[in-house]
């Protein structure tokens, strides 16, 4: 549904996006993951036709985001990093027109109000809305044409948490209905919980591509000691489980008996992102 | 358009600045010149509202759709950017010519030949809001499309309104758009008929702003 080769985007002498080889198959939820500044945003610009590459090529649902952008945008959705509604028109108003321009039928527009339960907030204005509502309206507005392909740029980024909540929701209940949605984010927790592969970004490339849980496998194990302190007290260590000094600490404690249990762990996303960047977290 | 004509109607600012040339003119030309004849005083107060609803009323509502990147989800939605700008320029055009046909008619300043009025203010009226799209097209921000929209906008007025005092200037500014606007207008009110050289001049204008907002618009689509 989405594929890309060479792909880059340079401004200037800084190369934002290097040189990006992905595909994202119809039904997926790719999660587009980085710090800030690593390029995820250029990404997806390029990908709606909004920026034209500097190398490489990509199509979505199968056309050409430059030449054929006509095309690519009757297929795709985008909800924006920046929430851009008009401020001074209604939430029915910012509906309408892109549902106009869209040739949406007044059917269509219904579903969606009534999807994102936005009946309630139809009649007030964009800039007396919450962040919440005002995220909830711009998924409605990316979701008029029922596009087959969802551009979602860090769609919960600064929502509260139940706000955030609902949005993952939605997310889901999508994916559930077979759309590819690419979704940039940088919370590992969302990432791990909604997508089915993730590409990490850093500074312009690609560090990593695949299914979280094979990412998080492929992490370094942890080991978790729970060891009896000399005080009574439970203390719990974690170690890295290949390391030599590992193996001699743990001798050292079952032959003073202390240790109570002993476990391996993966790695969480994050730390593995943060592996991947060099603890550049955001 | 639609959408822009109700995005129009609950901005506040845009309002004063419709009421400013219809009001203003009215006051200033009933309380200094009620009996001088109109194509002596009202050219300039036309040329108020050309430059007050041209200028500064496109360009920093360009800049605000390019700020908040709102012409963005036009252009998702299959709109193309020529046509969004497009729509904008068509409905500040409109917004002038009402804007103007007040003014003349507050001022009773219909006289003349109606006919060369209504061209000399349509081919100004485009030519004032093509400036203020430009401005809109060039500015970042709706800061500084305002800022850069009053300058330009005062520069315009003074010029055509007083350009008999600026002296030895005056062969240079001569050519300028609001100068040959004011000419323009002050030939159709006196039913004298247009001058073929200020007209020609005008249309160059109109012609060169066009050429530069199509090279903007081009630049900013090949990012
Ligand atoms: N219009 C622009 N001009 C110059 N540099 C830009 C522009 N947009 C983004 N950048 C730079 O490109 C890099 C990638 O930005 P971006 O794609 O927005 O990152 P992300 O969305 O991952 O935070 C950053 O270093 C940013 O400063
Ligand atoms: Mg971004």
């Amino acid at each position: 549904m989405i594929v890309t080769a060479g792909l880059g985007k340079d401004y200037g002498s800084l190369r934002a996006v290097d040189a990006l080889t992905l595909t994202v198959s119809e039904g997926e939820i790719f999660g587009c993951l980085g710090p800030n500044g690593a390029g995820k945003t250029t990404t997806v610009r390029m990908l709606i036709g909004l920026l034209r590459p500097s190398r490489g090529w990509a199509r979505v649902a199968g056309y050409d985001p430059i030449t054929q952008s006509r095309e690519v945008h009757r297929h795709t959705g985008v909800v924006f990093e920046t929430p851009n509604l008009y401020e001074r028109l209604t939430v029915s108003e910012n509906l309408a027109l892109p549902a106009r321009l869209l040739g949406v039928t007044r059917k269509s527009v219904d579903e969606a109000v009534e999807r994102f339960g936005l009946s309630e907030v139809l009649r007030r204005r964009a800039c007396h809305l919450s962040k919440g509502w005002r995220q909830r309206v711009l998924l409605a507005r990316a979701m008029l044409h029922r596009p087959r392909v969802l551009f979602l740029d860090e769609p919960t980024s600064g929502l509260d948490p139940n706000s955030a909540r609902m949005i993952r929701d939605i997310i889901r209940e999508l994916r559930s209905e077979g759309a590819t949605v690419f979704l940039t984010t940088h919370d590992m927790h969302e990432a791990d919980e909604l997508c089915d592969r993730v590409g990490i970004f850093y500074r312009g490339q690609l560090a990593a591509l695949d299914a979280p849980a094979v990412l998080k496998a492929a992490g370094k194990k942890q080991l978790v000691v729970e060891v009896r302190g000399g005080d009574g007290e439970v203390k719990r260590h974690e170690l890295p489980f290949d390391a030599p000094d590992t193996a001699d600490w743990l001798h050292e404690a079952m032959k003073a008996g202390v240790v109570l249990s002993v476990a391996t762990r993966h790695h969480t996303l994050a730390e593995v992102f943060s592996q991947l960047t060099g603890g550049e977290l955001s | 358009m639609g959408h822009d004509w109700r995005d129009f109607s609950r901005n506040p600012t845009l309002w004063v600045m419709v009421g400013i040339p219809v009001l203003l003119s009215y006051l200033i030309v009933r309380a200094t010149a009620a009996g001088a004849p109109r194509h002596l005083v009202a050219p300039m107060w036309v040329l108020f509202a050309q430059v007050m609803v041209g200028v500064m009323l496109s360009a920093p509502d360009l800049a605000e759709e390019r700020e908040r990147r709102t012409v963005e989800a036009l252009v998702v939605s299959t709109a193309s950017y020529r046509e969004v700008v497009a729509a904008k320029w068509a409905f500040a055009f409109l917004v002038s010519l009402a804007v103007q046909a007040l003014v003349l008619t507050v001022n009773q300043a219909w006289t003349g030949g109606t006919a060369a009025l209504i061209a000399t203010a349509a081919l100004s009226g485009a030519v004032f809001t093509l400036v203020g799209l430009l401005i809109g097209l060039c500015c970042g921000s709706v800061r500084l499309a305002g800022a850069a929209a009053s300058a330009i906008m005062v520069a315009l007025f003074l010029t055509g309104g007083i350009f008999e005092s600026f002296g030895v200037l005056k062969p240079a500014l001569r050519y300028l758009p609001s100068v040959l606007s004011v000419r323009l207008l002050g030939q159709a009110m006196a039913g004298t008929g247009l001058q073929s050289l200020d007209l020609l001049c005008l249309v160059g204008w109109l012609a060169a702003l066009a050429a530069a907002s199509l090279v903007r618009i081009e630049a900013e689509l090949r990012r």
